[in-house]
């Protein structure tokens, strides 16, 4: 005999109810476990360009940066994750990643990616300067739940 | 007498914490239940673009979230960008991009290949997809 363990929505009978979404909980249906959740800042070097060229439709020269911060979760294993990047301090708004945005010649693109030790951000746009910096708030959340991937 | 079960993270009192955070689990805030979670494995991305699915059947368009790993070892979210991945002979990268989409029978894996030094579609590759649906529609 398998036993179960369920706890049913308020008003419904959990010995006859079969629809999952009339479960609080179900111990037939995995969930998501919180492992660690945080958040880094990238600081983007504009002089760190790694790559230039000169519009002559905009009359000015554009630079390419690229950034790549990571965290380590030293699961061993690639575990579900998620992040997102502050697009607004106030009031304080959050974007999911990963994100792309662009217009007629500018671009910011922000990406997410794993392995089974660490979480990456790689922070991609262009400027039409080579001087000053700029932070990027990103926060994470990373799940024990393995990918098996 | 309304009776809950709930499960509190070390350090807290069940009794008197009222903060849903502070719970490992309380009968009163819903899970959010995987229904279903699988994988599409070693599947070849050979034309330009590429759409692969998943029948799920349940009539309604469902929450779900899925990964991608390509041949370079990244595993990345699906979403809008590019993602470079190594598939030349020569090591040089090529990029694809990889997204979802659902209607109420199917997930769709979307694949497509960005400019590759000026030439169309590189070739095929091989990619692994973890996907994960959830209780309940969007």
């Amino acid at each position: 005999m398998t036993y179960i363990m369920a706890i049913s929505k308020a008003t419904k009978n959990v010995l006859t109810v079969t629809n999952p979404n009339d479960f609080i909980f179900h111990s037939s249906y995995n969930t998501l476990k919180y492992d660690t959740q945080g958040s880094m800042v990238a600081t983007i070097d504009f002089s760190n360009y790694y790559y230039s060229e000169y519009s002559d439709f905009f009359g000015i020269t554009i630079y390419y940066n690229r950034k790549v911060v990571s965290v380590s979760h030293n699961l061993g294993y690639v575990p579900y994750f998620a992040g997102y990047v502050v697009r607004s301090a106030s009031p304080l708004t959050m974007v999911q990643l990963p994100l792309e945005f662009a217009d007629a010649w500018y671009f910011v693109s922000y990406n997410i990616y794993a392995d089974s030790s660490k979480i990456y951000f790689v922070v991609m746009f262009n400027s039409s300067t080579n001087s000053g910096s700029d932070n990027v708030t990103l926060y994470y959340r990373i799940f024990k739940n393995s990918l098996g991937l | 007498m309304t009776y809950i079960v709930a499960v509190s993270k070390a350090g807290k009192n069940v009794l008197t914490i009222t903060d849903p955070n502070d719970f490992i689990f309380h009968s009163s805030y819903n899970t959010f239940k995987i229904i279903t979670e699988g994988k599409l494995l070693n599947q070849t991305i050979n034309t330009h673009p590429k759409e692969l699915s998943f029948t799920h059947s349940l009539g309604y368009v469902p929450n779900f979230y899925g990964f991608c790993k390509f041949p370079d070892g990244k595993i990345v979210l699906a979403g809008p960008l590019a993602h470079d991945y190594t598939i030349q002979p020569n090591s040089s990268n090529g990029y694809g991009s990889f997204s979802m989409e659902a209607d109420s029978s199917k997930l769709y894996f979307l694949f497509d290949d960005v400019s590759w030094l000026g030439s169309s579609f590189p070739g095929s590759y091989t990619v692994n997809i973890k996907y994960y649906i959830f209780e309940a529609t969007i």
